[in-house]
């Protein structure tokens, strides 16, 4: 993105973000992303560009930039949101998947309303486990699988996401550039098909960037690249999965019954 | 503004937390940090990609050593004393959001350890907080839900208390605080709400916990004699729920005939056993109802006993169901001296009441359609019309209990 600017342009921005760059290697990788995005439209790099101006000229400190962008983020000045709003992701496989640890999506779920407390979701979720997704009561159905935005991944060869033997839990949150989780805790394996209308697109800055918590893996895609992919935690040389993202669907979706890893 | 020396201590070269460095923490540092995570005044660097500032917060006090484990409940108790204190004060720091996460927090990792009790004290400040603040009910209701994942152990009034305050939205943690009481109680509860889709909804979310807890052949009778109350969704609901669960299946509506079967065994209960409480009958007009009609053999005795408990309901409880119990007894007993009493109490109950809470008005409106399905009396009609005119809100209930007492002067054929 930088590249196309005016080089005093291209000055200011650079003085800023050094600044800012140093603060934490999270920061430092915002920023490389924010340089590198080629989803950007004309008209959010203008306006992206008077804002880092402004914040270069005012002295902004660290927490106000990230709060600014933060906000670019969310939407643009006519109302416009700027998440999902990346190339539409072309998935050659039938089914995506995702992985969440139990006491992550029992929290969503407490969150969403749907339970009174995490110990109540948990019980729920954990009576989903096997069961056959025809099986699944209405209720149950309607369960989100995410809050505001749900990444993905699918296999490349069309299979199943994560293959017909499912890979140890550490495997998986390895190969997906995840945390891991603490002991007790199960992985879930989610496997879904895309309602008709729902689009998978490519991960963009302001998708990684939007919320209030920011993880050091996120790498914008490259040109023209007709899916994101995962920084895989271990092994960062490796290549990582395929990586989109969607709106937020329920448990209707699911394709195979819930598994998971302990 | 946080102090820029600081937070990069707290990530390793990856950008993951570094446990070591939150074991160093100061209480103050980590009350600092905590907050402004919470708040969303800094990004919760190191978190995965969908994860929330409470996943990240959980999964780093669960590596955390455990003596800073206890400093981090510390300073969590602090946080919500700081809650409880700015809730009915505008311009307050904590927003929905933020106050959710706070008792997200809270919930997950206070619960089994010794500062339960402190949080348990400062959650009641917060649901008892005065009505109409600045986060209206939303938080309350989230303190409320945070009481039950601490597994506190409150008193029915003290959740009635709070479902009549708050309604529907309370509906989850309000059943599951009567079940935590008692599970007979909890039941009964809902069965005087059976018709309501927000605690069906709420039953059937928390029946693989409530499963687990006091196993299948307890839950599914109480569904058993819940089942016939049910509307029509809500039982189908309930069935599909207990089937997935590998439950047995409910039964069909329960005939008057069964109904008489346990009844009889209710009372056979009742005779051996003086100490049981009479509030189980009397929670339960339909029991009543079929008591009287199929109760040939010793009616004398039932109604000693059922006079002597209606003159011991305490309506200073403010119990819905006792105040439905009251005029359905008084109704089977079929005594004008014991009917006019009871009238008199409802009246005075009322008093004062000129615009009746919507959790009051339903539970006179319940009664009265349950007296009207009654046996017939010279009353029904009255019940009737109390039923239609609370309903429609067309008159205030007073003067719908004069005309009551008045059918009930002496002289009057009941």
């Amino acid at each position: 993105m930088l590249q196309s600017w005016a080089e005093h342009d291209q000055c200011a921005v650079r003085l800023l973000l050094h600044r800012i760059m140093g603060e934490s290697v999270v920061h430092d990788r915002m920023f490389h992303n924010l340089l590198a995005e080629s989803q950007f439209s004309a008209a959010d790099i203008a306006e992206l560009l008077e804002l880092l101006h402004a914040l270069a000229a005012q002295g902004a400190s660290i927490d106000e930039v990230c709060g600014r962008l933060r906000e670019f983020c969310t939407a643009s000045p006519s109302g416009t949101r700027r998440t999902l709003r990346g190339r539409r992701a072309q998935v050659g496989a039938e089914t995506l998947g995702r992985v969440m640890p139990l006491s992550t999506f029992a929290r969503l779920l407490v969150r969403a309303r749907y339970h009174t407390d995490e110990e109540e979701a948990q019980f729920a979720i954990r009576a989903m486990l096997g069961a056959r997704p025809e099986d699944y009561t209405i209720d149950w159905r309607s369960y989100p699988l995410g809050s505001y935005a749900i990444w993905s991944t699918f296999d490349e060869a069309g299979g199943r996401p994560f293959g017909d033997d499912l890979p140890s839990a550490a495997e998986l949150l390895e190969r997906l550039g995840l945390e891991p989780k603490y002991d007790g805790d199960l992985l879930l394996v989610l496997e879904y098909r895309l309602p008709a209308d729902v689009t998978s697109r490519v991960p963009s800055f302001c998708d990684a960037y939007v919320g209030r918590e920011w993880n050091a893996w996120f790498r914008v895609s490259a040109h023209e690249a007709p899916f994101g992919r995962t920084r895989p935690v271990g092994a960062r040389e490796a290549r990582g999965a395929p990586e989109v993202i969607h709106d937020v669907i329920t448990a209707s979706a699911l394709a195979a019954p819930i598994h998971y890893r302990v | 503004m946080t102090d820029p020396r600081e937070r990069p201590t707290l990530l390793d070269s990856a950008g993951r937390i570094r446990i070591e460095a939150v074991n160093l923490l100061s209480m103050a540092e980590m009350s600092s940090w905590l907050a402004k995570v919470l708040l969303g005044d800094i990004p919760t660097i190191g978190a995965d990609r969908d994860e929330s500032s409470v996943d990240l917060l959980v999964r780093t006090y669960h590596r955390l050593d455990p003596w800073v484990r206890h400093t981090l409940h510390d300073v969590l108790l602090g946080l919500l004393t700081d809650l409880a204190r700015g809730l009915d004060r505008d311009g307050a720091r904590w927003t929905v959001v933020a106050a959710e996460n706070l008792l997200l927090v809270v919930a997950s990792v206070v619960r089994g350890t010794p500062s339960v009790q402190a949080a348990v004290d400062l959650l009641r400040c917060i649901v008892t907080a005065a009505p109409g603040g600045a986060h209206d009910d939303t938080v309350p209701v989230f303190a409320l839900k945070c009481l039950v994942a601490l597994d506190h152990r409150a008193p029915p009034e003290f959740w009635l208390s709070q479902f009549e305050r708050r309604g529907v939205p309370s509906a989850g943690p309000v059943l599951r605080g009567m079940v935590r009481w008692d599970l007979d109680i909890g039941f009964r509860w809902i069965a005087d709400h059976a018709g309501d889709a927000a605690i069906g909804a709420a039953l059937r979310a928390s029946l693989p916990l409530l499963v687990d807890r006091f196993g299948p052949a307890a839950i599914m009778g109480h569904l058993a004699q819940l089942a016939p109350r049910l509307t029509g969704e809500g039982r189908a609901a309930l069935a599909a729920t207990s089937r997935a669960l590998r439950l047995s299946e409910l039964p069909e509506p329960v005939t008057a005939a069964r109904a008489g079967v346990d009844v009889a065994g209710n009372r056979s209960e009742l005779a051996q056993d003086p100490a049981v409480p009479w509030i189980r009958y009397l929670a339960d007009p339909h029991l009543l109802h079929e008591a009287r009609l199929s109760d040939a053999s010793d009616p004398a005795e039932l109604r000693t006993r059922l006079a002597a408990s209606l003159r011991t309901i305490d309506l200073a409880v403010d119990r819905p169901r006792h105040v439905r119990a009251l005029l359905v007894l008084a109704h089977l007993l079929l005594d004008p001296v014991e009917l006019r009493g009871a009238v008199e109490r409802l009246r005075a109950w009322c008093a004062g009441d000129a615009e009746l809470s919507s959790a009051k008005r339903e539970a006179l409106v319940a009664m009265f359609e349950e007296l009207d399905r009654g046996p017939a009396t010279p009353l029904s009609f009255e019940f009737h019309a109390c039923a239609y005119l609370l309903r429609n809100k067309r008159r205030n209930v007073a003067a719908e209990f004069e005309r009551l007492a008045a059918g009930l002067e002496p002289g009057v054929e009941t």
